[in-house]
């Protein structure tokens, strides 16, 4: 051919020419047609490509958002819970609305089961909390209000996340007691005050004890949920509630190297054995699950993932359409032509959705090159929060996205599926066409 | 292989017009035949063509291939019977604009990969490139030839299937006299060693002296 004459044998010209000829003979008619009518609606294909790409782009970053948050959120919840892992009073679907809120029971950890529990493989360390309804009681008034009670020596995350406005933390072992900053405010509390924590016992009688306000605190992680508490020590704390084990919570942390799962059935198993002595029923559970079940109830970030890809959707599946319907009419009679030379209704259908299914092919595997991309730039560098409770909820000065690889098959599914649906039916019409009628441009 | 057409009717509507466009029309073509379809604008040439092409079907009457009626057919059966048995050159050539003058002849051999671009078809589409003398122009897509040239393309397209019966809509109309008649010789060879039917639809004298029948129609009724 001319091409041959052109670049004589034995010149790249040549091998570039016979290896183009090969590939195409590889391909055969239909993908040569495909190809170069992908090709030859440059402009159109250009706007329809970005609009492909941009909504994979989107759809994938989009998921990979939501996994950081999750996984920022998730790892953050396991630093200030001091555990990867938490033992309670068994938990009811009635109290599994929050996490934050859940009003767990009291038990009581004996010495030999708290023992037990810290020297099980694979665990690294334990941290017990009492969490209890109290009435703090002021000169002014008596007001229903949640107490926090926690070992500082072991638990030093959890207080490591409170910014105190005024004053100090409270003293281990001293009456002492650091409250909200908007609490105090709002109820004339002073550091240097004395206040009254009036609380039920285990034996379900009714105490109470002054405490001296020692620092007013700003949450600076999970606003929501440290501002509805006040926190005292814990060995104080089971004075109020009239017993020295008591606890309603007991996080267990795990060594790096060893598997949750590994240790949640150990935790199960010791659990089931031996029950502890006048204690409710207890269980295991994951930080890591009430995460996921905080992030589900929160649901907006994924109400808001579902309604962009529905629009999305909608976007992609009505310009491809548009684009298709276009693309019949401007060639009605070329695949008049092609179904006059001899190729069968599904040949031409073939040649009509191919073409919207390799310009979104393209066009996804673009975003999806875009958003890989994206991601690793993101998650090397994070995104700076400058929202300071966005940055205590996550637990980081700046927010990495995560991994997630349903996003990558979305991102290049559902544009292969729009695009597939979308051309179907005007491909379905095109090869039903009355052929004479057609080329006769009547 | 033998098409006949009994008392074929065919009406269209352009319009609020109804248009009669064949009229009770018997036609038999046979191997190696070479018919001339000769009559004014609007007396139903093309519309005969595109019977005996499969293209289109009729309201009444029966266009048998072999004997089998044509109208029995699925639309896949009726494509692969064009695909196999029938060449086309449409009188506006309706070649493939992204596809060069050897893609274009190769098309129909590639359609349904029935056929691979094996040696011998490669040799046998450059030969009938060759033939259409087009062969300086292999790699030229339709919007860089002339009339002529595209209409030489659409002729090499036609016969790439060696089919048993060529339909032309003005075959020689964009073509100058020298070529016209090369195209001639070279339809007519086929035409005999390969006994492939021709019929044509043509004011050319040069065509109608070499053929075997004229028919001439009018007001979609074959008049001779």
């Amino acid at each position: 051919m001319t091409e041959m004459a052109a670049n004589p044998p034995g010149t790249v010209g040549h091998m570039r020419s016979q290896m183009q000829a090969f590939v195409w003979r590889l391909l055969g008619s239909r993908w040569k047609l495909i190809i170069r009518n992908v090709r030859k609606q440059k402009s159109r294909n250009i706007l329809l490509g970005a609009l492909i790409m941009f909504s994979s782009f989107v759809i994938i970053y989009f998921s990979q958002f939501l996994a950081g948050v999750h996984q920022n959120f998730s790892q953050n919840l396991v630093a200030l819970a001091t555990g990867d892992v938490f033992i309670s009073s068994k938990v009811t679907r009635e109290m599994d609305k929050n996490i934050f809120e859940r009003d767990y029971e009291y038990f009581r950890l004996t010495p030999p089961f708290a023992d037990e529990i810290k020297h099980l493989p694979g665990v690294n360390a334990i941290a017990p909390r009492l969490e209890f309804d109290v009435k703090v009681a002021t000169e002014i008034d008596s007001i229903p209000f949640r107490a926090m009670a926690f070992d500082r020596a072991v638990d030093e995350n959890l207080y490591a996340n409170f910014s105190l406005v005024e004053g100090r933390m409270f003293n281990k072992g001293a009456y002492e007691i650091i409250v909200p900053v908007d609490f105090a405010r709002r109820n004339v509390i002073k550091v240097g005050d004395r206040i009254r924590l009036i609380a039920t016992t285990l034996n379900k009688k009714v105490n109470l004890i002054d405490y001296e306000v020692t620092g007013l605190f700003n949450s600076i992680s999970l606003s929501a949920w440290f501002d509805n508490y006040v926190y005292v020590d814990l060995a104080v704390a089971r004075v109020l509630v009239d017993d020295p084990e008591a606890v309603t919570r007991l996080n267990v942390s795990i060594a790096p190297d060893v598997s949750v799962k590994g240790v949640m059935e150990e935790l199960r198993a010791r659990l089931s054995r031996v029950p502890v002595p006048a204690n409710p029923v207890l269980e295991p559970m994951e930080w890591q699950d009430s995460a996921q079940i905080f992030s589900e109830l929160t649901g907006a970030l994924q109400l808001s993932y579902v309604t962009i890809i529905v629009i999305i959707t909608i976007m992609v599946a009505a310009s491809l359409a548009f684009s298709t319907m276009l693309n019949i009419l401007e060639r009605t009679k070329e695949f008049a032509t092609l179904a006059a030379l001899g190729a069968a209704p599904k040949e031409i259908r073939f040649i009509l959705v191919g073409e919207t299914m390799t310009l979104a092919l393209f066009a996804a595997a673009s975003g999806v090159a875009l958003a890989a991309q994206t991601y690793l730039i993101t998650a090397e560098w994070g995104i700076p929060i400058e929202n300071k409770e966005l940055s205590g909820f996550l637990g980081s000065s700046h927010f990495f996205p995560a991994f997630n690889l349903s996003g990558y098959m979305l991102g290049i599914m559902l544009p292969l599926l729009v695009a597939f649906v979308s051309s179907y039916f005007f491909a379905l019409r095109v090869s039903k066409l009355p052929i004479a009628e057609a080329l006769a441009d009547r | 292989m033998e098409i006949a057409l009994n008392n074929v009717r065919k009406d269209y509507t352009l319009g609020k017009t109804q248009v009669e466009a064949l009229r009770g029309v018997n036609l038999i073509v046979k191997d190696g035949d070479f018919i001339t379809i000769a009559g004014p604008s609007g007396s139903g040439k093309t519309t005969l063509l595109n019977m005996l092409g499969c293209l289109d079907t009729c309201q009444s009457g029966e266009v048998l291939f072999d004997g089998v009626n044509a109208n029995t057919l699925s639309a896949t059966e009726r494509a692969y019977l064009r695909n196999e048995k029938i060449g086309y050159v449409f009188q506006s050539f309706n070649l493939m604009p992204v596809l060069n003058v050897y893609e274009n002849v190769e098309l129909p051999a590639r359609i349904g990969r029935r056929r691979e671009a094996s040696g011998p078809l490669r040799d046998w589409i450059m030969h009938l490139i060759e033939e259409v003398g087009l062969s300086d122009r292999v790699d030229h897509r339709p919007d860089e030839l002339s009339g002529g040239q595209r209409q030489r393309v659409a002729i090499a397209r036609a016969l790439v299937n060696k089919p048993k019966l060529v339909l032309a809509d003005e075959p020689t109309a964009n073509l100058d006299s020298e070529t016209a008649a090369r195209i001639l010789d070279l339809m007519r060879a086929i035409n005999r060693d390969e006994q492939t039917a021709l019929v044509f639809s043509t004011h050319d004298q040069d065509i109608i002296k070499h053929c075997d029948y004229v028919l001439r129609m009018r007001d979609g009724l074959l008049a001779s």
